[in-house]
């Protein structure tokens, strides 16, 4: 063998085959890497030799590390060809063991996003040709990450991540439910389908009962009784035919506890009443998630905008029309009917009481007084001068009361007859309202050049579950940008929590490559009773 | 967006108070007292040492003008308390030096009032010589008393006056509200002086400095009494008023309503309805809100109370409109908002922006009402940082 080699002495030309010996000089490099530390830290420069010569040594050693070159098997290099006109790396030779988290098959063939082919590049895991010549980690560089493409924030950013271990993904706008559809949990059954062996229970034939409409209804909406309202939001317990029209706002936003045994109706042709053109089959086609640029094809509807009919009880409209065929699925059709009798057998079930909410009742029974059992009362012939009533006796009552505050327009909100306990207080002050930052995002427009979701970010623990077609819910998604744009305002938070779904979102800073993550989150203050 | 996890406060590992109520009205009773606030100087003072007592205690409204927190200011000198804790008495406990000090704060002031000087010193010295009990004192020589005392209150009234100027209240010509000091009924005060026994008469040399000085306490009374004020921030004043109904405030003995506050303390305040409604819908959810100066936000909400827990939240109050947008009240960069955030982490709080929609409906009129607030809505973000390396630990939250 030859003698031992000095690796410092032995210059290799880039790109080029390696001899033995050159093989043998990078085998032997040292693979320590140099302490990041000499001595403690310095804050502020004093223009002494010393510190100037150790901030030398520091620079020169960083260097060295960056300048060293990397010796890989050109057996093992994926070749990959990038293609500008498309945006996108495809790959020559089968993908190695990084296809199991990153890039995405289209047309039989096998490809990569720019971000990813340039990462593998950095990593040594492919070659990347442009015009049939290799392209360096510089012109990569300059090549892939483009307007058009990913910009360098970006790349800064996945590069980071997915050194830490993330699965890091382009982002998926389709997979996020609207709230209302998470409300009718339709996202279980899009499992079902997506998988093809999901048990749909109350696989209902076209005899189906009208009686049982409402049960499954129900379902959700009992499920809401069992959530705890510690934070205070009300959800309306009894269910009435109002809760099917949802021209209004959903009340309840976040996902409800509720049995996830909610089947689709539009699965079984229903002739009958024309509540086909509910809930609908808006899943039917869905459920097949692709991994490629261009998305799903599941469609959504926006249900904000598609009327239905109001079978409430105070405006009775008996006479349905046939529903609009584009909201039906392929073999189902609707026609126009009279539902008038079958509303005359709807709620014709006792309502069932719990065992505390009958206690409540007969509790507060005695205790509740009728209002017109009082005389004075009984002498107001109309509302204003029950009010002026009642603002008498208000004054009369107490010399707590002076005029300066009770004899005005605004007037304290608690009274010294109503503070029982500090509940009660906390009760009857509480005029500003709480509310979510998924309310109200549906309608918010996008302004061009504002901040958009850039990645879904998957754990690393994830890896070796991790199915490409059907990742499951991320872990994070992120946003990015540059650390001296502007913070984003209330708007842009609802529009982009909107577009998030109930996966949290990451702000990502670059500041000349130092990366920091901040995440703003929904949060309600619970009510403190002090105890 | 996922929802932030709320985090039980952290309680503070030494309590010394009790937890008495957490607003300063009687529960279940049908009436309450109205306790009594002027505005001086666009400030809001509470006089009565009864009422600002039971403000403070229950709810911890406001700040004494001569103490971090609670208004517990005494002259007393805490090493010397502790030096002659066996005496076991409530008096303040001073040295002789400073006593000297009230005494010719004192002299000064009568001195002003166009005294002859025998006068002012026959004053004075009828009134600080030394007593042997507070009680006895007062049954004996009432008829002495009683000119001492006419020149006393006057004396008071005027030491309450320059003692507004000297406590940074600035009371420019305000004199309306000085009956109240009468009323308030502040007695003379009385202080134990430490002073040295001088025994002359045991040793014949002169006495060196040497020798042991035996000190011991004499009861007298101060000349110069410092009096001790509540001041409630214009957010809790209005919301005593407006929320509970147990406040009124005078302007000149004029008592105010309700919409004139609301206007007036617009006018010192620019941003004062925006900062009272982040305000009251805390109070309304049981947390008290005090000043988040120290940490460069608006607000920190501490649970109970500031002896109980370290505070849990800091807070930043922005309005927006409808389209949830506004003109900031400080526009913020990313570089503000991480050193905010990184000093709220460092003191273990989280940084909170609460967020004040206001339907885009309301006009300027309804705004000029506190019943405007019905139809704000609120909406609480907590910024927290996330630390990307932290991966495979904590799966906790985000």
């Amino acid at each position: 063998m030859e003698p031992e080699p000095e690796p410092a002495t032995i210059e290799v030309p880039a790109g080029r085959v390696l001899s033995a010996r050159e093989l043998l000089a990078a085998r032997a490099r040292p693979q320590k890497l140099p302490q990041r530390a000499h001595g403690p830290k310095d804050f502020l420069p004093d223009g002494s030799e010393a510190q100037a010569e150790r901030l030398r040594r520091c620079r020169a050693e960083l260097w060295q590390l960056l300048a060293e070159e990397r010796v890989e098997r050109l057996g093992s290099l994926v070749a990959a060809e990038w293609r500008p006109e498309e945006g996108i790396v495809e790959l020559k030779t089968p993908a190695g063991k990084f296809w199991q988290t990153m890039g995405f098959s289209e047309q039989g063939r096998q490809r990569l996003h720019p971000e990813e082919a340039l990462y593998l590049l950095e990593c040594g895991s492919i070659q990347l040709f442009h015009q049939d010549l290799p392209l360096s980690v510089q012109e990569a560089y300059q090549l892939l990450l483009t307007e058009g493409t990913v910009s360098f924030l970006q790349y800064q950013v996945f590069s980071h991540l997915k050194r830490l271990g993330y699965v890091v993904r382009r982002f998926q706008p389709s997979s996020i439910l609207s709230p209302y559809e998470r409300q009718l949990k339709l996202a279980s059954s899009t499992q079902c389908l997506a998988d093809g062996t999901g048990k749909r229970k109350r696989r209902g034939s076209g005899s189906r009962s009208v009686h049982k409409k409402p049960k499954t209804l129900e379902n959700p909406l009992q499920g809401a009784d069992g959530t705890p309202k510690s934070l205070g939001t009300s959800v309306p317990p009894s269910l009435s035919q109002d809760r099917r029209c949802p021209e209004e706002e959903p009340q309840e936003e976040r996902p409800l506890k509720g049995p996830a045994g909610l089947s689709q109706p539009g699965g079984s042709p229903e002739p009958g009443p024309g509540l086909a053109g509910e809930v609908g089959a808006c899943s039917q086609e869905g459920g097949r998630v692709e991994n490629g640029v261009t998305g799903p094809r599941k469609p959504r509807w926006d249900f904000e905008r598609i009327s239905f009919p109001n079978m409430a009880a105070d405006s009775r409209h008996t006479r349905l029309l046939a529903p609009a065929p584009e909201l039906l699925p392929a073999n189902v059709s609707g026609r126009e009917m009279d539902a008038e009798p079958w509303c005359q057998k709807l709620n014709q079930r006792q309502e069932r009481l719990s065992r505390r909410e009958r206690e409540q009742q007969a509790e507060a029974q005695p205790l509740r007084e009728d209002v017109n059992a009082d005389s004075e009362v009984q002498l107001c012939s109309s509302w204003r001068e029950y009010k002026q009533l009642l603002r008498r006796r208000h004054l009369q009552a107490a010399p707590s009361r002076p005029p300066h505050l009770w004899g005005q327009p605004a007037t304290p909100l608690l009274s010294p007859s109503q503070a029982d306990s500090p509940a009660a207080v906390l009760q009857l002050i509480s005029v500003l309202q709480a509310t979510h930052l998924a309310e109200g995002g549906a309608r918010l427009q996008e302004k061009p050049g504002s901040l958009e979701i850039s990645f879904d970010v998957y754990q690393a623990d994830a890896v070796a579950t991790f199915r490409k077609n059907n990742p499951g819910k991320p872990y994070a998604r992120m946003c990015i940008s540059g650390f001296d744009e502007p913070v984003p305002d209330l708007c842009t938070l609802k529009r982009l929590s909107y577009q998030s779904g109930d996966v949290p979102l990451v702000f990502a800073l670059v500041d000349h490559g130092d990366l920091s993550f901040y995440s703003f989150r929904d949060f309600t203050l619970p009510r403190d009773l002090g105890q | 967006m996922a929802e932030a996890i709320f985090h039980a406060p952290k309680r503070k590992r030494r309590v010394y108070e009790n937890y008495e109520s957490p607003f300063p009205i009687p529960f279940g009773q049908k009436d309450f007292r109205i306790f009594r606030a002027e505005m001086i100087n666009n400030n809001v003072i509470v006089r009565n040492a009864e009422d600002f007592e039971q403000l403070y205690g229950k709810g911890y409204f406001g700040k004494g003008i001569l103490s971090r927190s609670r208004p517990n200011f005494t002259i007393s000198d805490p090493k010397l308390v502790a030096k002659w804790k066996d005496m076991k008495t409530n008096m303040p406990i001073i040295t002789s030096k400073k006593y000297q000090r009230s005494v010719e704060w004192a002299t000064e002031l009568i001195r002003r009032q166009g005294k002859d000087e025998s006068t002012v010193h026959r004053i004075l010295e009828d009134y600080t010589k030394p007593l042997e009990h507070p009680c006895l004192e007062q049954n004996e020589d009432v008829p002495l008393h009683d000119e001492m005392n006419s020149e006393m209150v006057s004396k008071i009234e005027s030491i309450a006056d320059r003692t507004k100027l000297s406590c940074g209240a600035r009371a420019s010509g305000q004199r309306g509200g000085l009956p109240c000091a009468r009323e308030g009924g502040p007695a003379d005060e009385y202080v134990l002086v430490e002073e040295v026994v001088c025994d002359v008469s045991e040793k014949e040399d002169a006495p060196s400095e040497k020798s042991a000085q035996k000190k011991r306490l004499v009861c007298r009374r101060n000349p110069y009494r410092i009096f001790e004020y509540l001041q409630l921030s214009l957010e809790e004043a209005f919301f005593l008023v407006y929320a509970l109904g147990c406040l009124s405030i005078y302007y000149e003995k004029e008592p105010l309503t309700i919409l004139k506050l609301w206007k007036v303390f617009t006018v010192i305040q620019p941003t004062f309805r925006t900062t009272y409604m982040a305000y009251h819908y805390f109070r309304s959810k049981g947390w008290v809100p005090k000043v988040g100066l120290k940490y460069g936000t608006d607000l920190l909400l501490y649970r109970k109370g500031p002896p109980f827990c370290h505070a849990s939240y800091s807070v930043i109050v922005e309005l927006v409109d409808d389209h949830f947008e506004g003109c900031l009240r400080r526009p913020f960069s990313w570089k503000s908002l991480a050193t905010l955030s990184r000093v709220s982490v460092n003191v273990s709080k989280e940084l909170m922006l609460c967020y004040l929609i206001k339907p885009s409906t309301m006009t300027d009129k309804e705004m000029e009402s506190p019943e405007c607030m019905k139809r704000i809505k609120v909406q609480e973000v907590i910024l927290s940082r996330w630390v990307s390396s932290r991966e495979r630990s904590d799966q906790d939250e985000l």
